[in-house]
């Protein structure tokens, strides 16, 4: 270690961390840490050697320097940290192994002193912004369809991931693959540094799944399921009615002893989440989590979502076809399209790429080539694409181009059918990447315009 | 952010559980479900009952020509118990979990996969018994007696249930193999070849033909004789002759359902 004082905050150590937040003043990220006597304050920076996630979960499991020291802003080295019996209680719990996105020799050489197979986990845990989820090349192919066609793709810690997407894109199969559910048939992936497939058993203890349809036995109550989910996961008797009071927030507690099959629809996708949540995992998988609810019932369960992340910590990888549920929750959105990713950013900034307004004209048939080559002339505009009879362009400023844009094409004699003016929305980016609007029913629910 | 001083924290974490944990857990939902699946026990259980009224009823006068050794209806008692637990089984259940995603949800969750099959044919355990009570009632009631007293009822039941058991693996290997429900439901066809080629209801040494010869290579054939021979006493070699056929056709069946489920939960 150089230029850096340790003085652990040991009070600190069991406290729920909300996230790292933005990067403060000397460029290093904050880590918010809420639960008794921290209260959603900054407590520290996240440096390379601070392991709070993984599959606790959002639990600060080690002390971490205090914020006036991190200020110094020098670089830490891990020198075998905390090898004692903390350690060993996690080495028990179950069998950790070696493999943590970082191959063991790299950890070795960066972190010399480390213990491994258990130091390399935490050497490479701690190394910025370790995945929480990451794939490299990842393939499916079921006989001659590829479904999933290299992906490559990485979700930070505490992050919400939106994998955006018309229906038969492949993210189901993504997530069935980065579930244990199935295996790829090329490239690898990882959830929580652990291989899906060569310690598929060990990625199931850190998982959260709800895939798209509610995997509920209507003949059971909802606290039977609860109960079997928490009994799997090792969970005791008291631990699983611990468990359900405190997932009492997503749960209907008055329905929780009537069959499963007398829930609506919201009220067992709820139970859904719930039992995905039982066994308090660090990644929670959600495929199209809101298809066929009702708008409450969807704006509750992202209500849900959101609450998870904030307050939970939990890292959240949900598919979605929806363009208003990936814009609302996501953090970062991946759009994909015929199994690949076409665009990955945040939601601004993948909209931001399209212009900061967008004017739609529909013109008659056979007209939309000749208006693209009128609009062209017109200074100002970031962009004109067709689309079909629709010709979009992109601007800084669209109420200032409106104006110009209808003389022009009056001007020209093109018969203008429609002309609108909107922010840019996650479809116009996946207009803009693949050619064609992600699919009507999705578009027509979920576009905020 | 007030909601944050109230989220509850919780130090719950999960942990490895061993196969058996993990097949008690499967076992208890599924023993839980038993009773609120009237719709399939209702009818399995008035089969045998129906078959051991009905055959008595209509072949006891023409059987009394033959040297049974026992009653017609001690004769028939062992046919009806071994219809009341052949292919009752919670296939059909795996087969919803299949289709509703639940078998797809425990799957994500580190359980054992072949305690998944065990729990059920716990479940299966536990109800061919219960279906058994009924009809040894109904089998007392029409004069059936066992000299070998209150053990012999115990190990009567007992090798059905083992019968039952065993023939479960041919509808969970159908089940896990097809996900269909329908495929399940026929299975009890394939029991048909078992339950009427044998000595459903004549002594091996009146049947002729190529009947007797099929009756020779038919496990039922053994079973029944090794629970009626309870009637009149212990009866080693007929006891290990029900019990060798029991394990035989359990072997086939069980390799059948694990080579289904492998099938089944393999992410390939």
């Amino acid at each position: 270690m150089r230029g850096l004082r340790r003085e652990h905050r040991d009070d600190l150590v069991g406290a729920r961390v909300h996230h790292a937040d933005a990067a403060d003043d000397d460029g290093r990220d904050c880590l918010v840490a809420v639960g008794e006597g921290t209260h959603d304050r900054c407590v520290g920076r996240v440096l390379p050697d601070v392991v709070f996630r993984h599959r606790d979960a959002g639990v600060l499991e080690r002390a971490v320097e205090s914020s006036t020291e991190a200020a110094a802003g020098a670089p830490v080295e891990l020198d075998g940290v905390d090898r004692g019996s903390r350690h060993g209680a996690l080495q028990s719990r179950r069998g950790m192994r070696s493999s943590v996105g970082m191959p063991t020799h790299q950890a070795s050489q960066r972190f010399p002193n480390a213990t491994f197979p258990f130091a390399a986990r935490l050497a490479a845990m701690s190394t910025p912004h370790a995945a929480a989820v990451k794939t490299e090349g990842l393939r499916r192919t079921f006989g001659d369809f590829t479904a999933v066609d290299g992906i490559d793709l990485e979700v930070r810690p505490g992050e919400i991931y939106g994998f955006l997407g018309p229906n038969g894109a492949g993210k189901s199969t993504v997530v069935r693959m980065l579930t244990t559910l199935l295996e790829p048939t090329g490239g690898r992936a990882w959830v929580g540094g652990l291989d899906v497939v060569a310690e598929a058993d060990d990625v199931r203890f850190s998982i959260g799944v709800a895939l798209q349809e509610a995997g509920l036995d209507e003949n059971m109550t909802g606290r039977e399921i609860l109960a079997t989910q928490g009994r799997l996961f090792g969970l005791s008797r008291s631990e699983i009615a611990d468990r359900i009071e405190q997932l009492a927030p997503i749960l209907e507690m008055r329905a929780l002893d009537q069959l499963v099959s007398s829930y609506s629809g919201g009220m067992a996708r709820r139970l859904d989440l719930a039992a995905a949540l039982m066994h308090n995992p660090s990644v929670l998988f959600l495929d199209e989590p809101t298809t066929g609810l009702d708008p409450p019932s969807r704006l509750r369960v992202w209500e849900e979502v959101r609450r998870l992340n904030r307050e939970f910590g939990l890292t959240l990888f949900l598919t979605t076809q929806y363009l208003e549920e990936a814009d609302e929750l996501a953090d970062r959105v991946g759009i994909i399209n015929a199994g690949r990713i076409v665009a990955e950013g945040t939601p601004g900034e993948l909209k931001r790429a399209i212009g900061t307004d967008v004017v739609t004209v529909v013109v008659d048939d056979g007209d939309a080539d000749a208006a693209k080559s009128v609009l062209e002339g017109i200074d100002g505009l970031d962009g004109v694409d067709v689309f079909g009879d629709e010709v979009r362009v992109g601007t800084e400023n669209g109420s200032q181009a409106l104006s110009p844009v209808a003389i022009a094409l009056g001007s020209a004699g093109i018969a203008v059918r429609e002309l609108s003016l909107r922010t840019p929305t996650l479809d116009d980016v996946f207009l803009d990447v693949t050619g064609t609007h992600l699919d009507a029913g999705s578009s027509a629910e979920g576009s905020s315009t | 952010m007030t909601a944050t001083s109230t989220t509850p924290r919780t130090e719950i974490r999960p942990r490895r559980t061993g196969f058996v944990h993990d097949t008690v857990s499967i076992a208890r939902r599924a023993i839980r479900q038993l009773p609120r699946d009237i719709a399939f026990i209702g009818p399995t259980l008035f089969i045998p009952l129906f078959f051991l009224v009905i055959n008595v009823a209509s072949l006891s006068e023409a059987a009394a020509f033959v040297d049974l050794g026992i009653t017609y209806e001690e004769f028939q008692l062992p046919v009806a118990i071994v219809f009341a637990v052949t292919g009752v089984t919670r296939a059909g259940a795996m087969v919803l979990d299949i289709q509703n995603g639940y078998f797809d949800r425990l799957m994500t969750t580190p359980v054992s996969r072949r305690a998944l099959l065990l729990g059920h044919m716990v479940a299966d355990f536990v109800l061919v018994v219960a279906l058994s009570v009924p009809v040894m009632i109904l089998g007392f009631f029409m004069g059936a007696r066992f000299d070998t007293g209150l053990l012999g009822v115990l190990v009567f039941v007992l090798i059905g249930a083992l019968w039952g058991l065993g023939y479960t693996g041919i509808p969970y290997a159908i089940a896990l193999k097809t996900g269909n429900p329908g495929a399940v439901n026929s299975s009890f066809i394939i029991f048909f070849p078992f339950a009427f080629l044998t000595t459903a209801y004549l002594p091996a040494e009146n049947l002729s033909g190529w009947l007797s010869t099929v009756s020779t290579y038919n496990p039922v054939t053994y079973v029944l004789g090794g629970l009626r021979s309870l009637f009149t006493g212990w009866d080693a070699a007929e006891l290990g002759k029900a019990l060798l056929a029991t394990l035989a056709l359990a072997a086939f069946t069980q390799t059948l359902s694990l080579l289904a489920l492998r099938g089944r939960t393999s992410p390939k």
